[in-house]
């Protein structure tokens, strides 16, 4: 269960991570962005070997350094993950209204915010948890290191932007034939984000 | 929590002042008017589709415990077979698996990986939109409400109700007549002659029963090969 919760997580937590990997540090891009915050639209496209056609979701998310961060999908349906302080709340839309969900592990949650502090500094090539590789200047390939992990997530595939401090996409690899896609736009860097964006579904 | 717990003892309540209080109820009292055979045929047929289809839901469930948690659901129908996967929102895949003569579990992890669960889920999509097998006998309980009513060989009874609203509701026993599980449409609409529901909801009864909430969010009828 906490292995599944970590997975989870990850899965949120890992993009505004990955806006500030690419600040260049570790790619051998001369970049010096210092990432207070990020603001971008997201379209994220799920592939399975069973699904002739795409499931296809859209949605938004902020990040503010060091870990506040709220990720919410508009489509198909409403869901708003917000982490503040700490502390992590999931709410879905039922109803017609955005309920808390209840029985989410936290403790595992908190194991991985411990990992993101480390991704925060930009120090991801030491990082106990991935593997890197470089394809390219803009290619970056994480393996988990865990056999445990990678039964779940085989890498993942980060496409930096032509913009420091941005990510054009990131796809994760679950395995043959399943993979998720997340393709963002609009990114904006360092704008001021109001505290109640992480408190407030 | 309590509120879905509430939820689920309102459900059940309601359940037991319907026409079933869980047990098996008598079809075709001679003394009732006949059936249009073939128009109730007609009408419980359109509640399994034909051909392809990939339908996705958002899936609510909640336990007796008052737990409750939301997933993507997605059901891939060819003929008699199906395939289906759970997600998270996030895309997350939690379960796969295939079902056609035999079960085939492709992708389980934790908690989702506990021995009985992809039966038990299997046993529920089936339920959900794959015809019975067995005999079907087409009559009227003795409020005088129609039914379509499938025994298979192991003695198992599907009772498939069509309802004023235009959807309809699918009971299930077991050999003893015993409910084992009661399945909901809302908000359907007949496409190409197949009945597709926009909500779902589906309850085991008992301590360790459960409620699926289901919201279609996609239904394809797919015409290629897959």
């Amino acid at each position: 269960m906490k292995a599944l919760f970590a997975c989870l997580l990850f899965f949120m937590v890992f993009l505004p991570s990955g806006f500030v990997w690419a600040q260049g540090a570790t790619t051998g891009r001369e970049t010096s962005v210092q990432v207070r915050s990020v603001q971008a639209d997201f379209i994220q496209e799920k592939n399975l070997k069973i699904l002739v056609r795409p499931i296809i979701s859209r949605g938004r998310f902020v990040f503010q350094a060091p870990g506040n961060l709220r990720w919410q999908y508009t489509t198909p349906f409403h869901s708003v993950l917000l982490m503040y302080g700490g502390r992590i709340r999931k709410f879905t839309e039922r109803n017609g209204a955005l309920v808390e969900e209840q029985g989410l592990q936290l403790d595992a949650m908190q194991v991985v915010l411990g990992e993101i502090s480390g991704w925060l500094d930009g120090r991801f090539t030491d990082n106990a948890a991935f593997t890197t590789e470089f394809k390219d200047e803009k290619i970056v390939v994480l393996t988990p290191k865990s056999e445990g992990m990678r039964s779940f997530i085989r890498r993942i595939e980060l496409k930096i932007a032509d913009q420091a401090g941005l990510l054009d996409s990131v796809t994760i690899v679950e395995g043959p034939g399943s993979s998720t896609r997340l393709t963002f736009s609009h990114g904006v860097l360092n704008q001021a984000v109001a505290e109640s964006l992480f408190t407030t579904p | 929590m309590s509120i879905f717990f509430g939820l689920l003892s309102v459900f059940l309540l309601l359940g037991g002042c319907a026409q079933n209080s869980g047990q098996l109820q008598p079809v075709a009292d001679k003394a009732l008017p006949p059936v249009p055979q073939e128009e109730l045929r007609q009408r419980c047929a359109a509640v399994y589709p034909q051909g392809k289809w990939q339908l996705v839901h958002a899936i609510e469930f909640s336990m007796a415990d008052g737990r409750s948690s939301s997933v993507l659901g997605v059901t891939v129908l060819d003929g008699s077979s199906l395939s289906c996967a759970l997600m998270t929102i996030e895309g997350f895949t939690l379960f796969q698996a295939r079902l056609d003569k035999r079960l085939e579990v492709e992708r389980a992890v934790p908690p989702f990986d506990k021995p009985g669960f992809a039966r038990g889920l299997m046993e529920d999509v089936r339920a959900l939109f794959l015809p019975p097998g067995g005999q079907v006998f087409y009559g009227r309980f003795a409020n005088g409400a129609e039914t379509c009513r499938w025994t298979e060989a192991d003695g198992k009874v599907t009772d498939v109700q069509p309802l004023e609203n235009g959807c309809y509701r699918v009971r299930t026993y077991d050999a003893e007549g015993r409910l084992t599980r009661t399945i909901t449409a809302r908000s359907c609409q007949m496409v190409n002659s197949i009945l597709i529901p926009g909500e779902l909801e589906l309850t085991v009864p008992g301590p360790a029963g459960y409620t699926l909430k289901m919201t279609l969010v996609s239904a394809d009828g797919l015409t290629m090969d897959m």
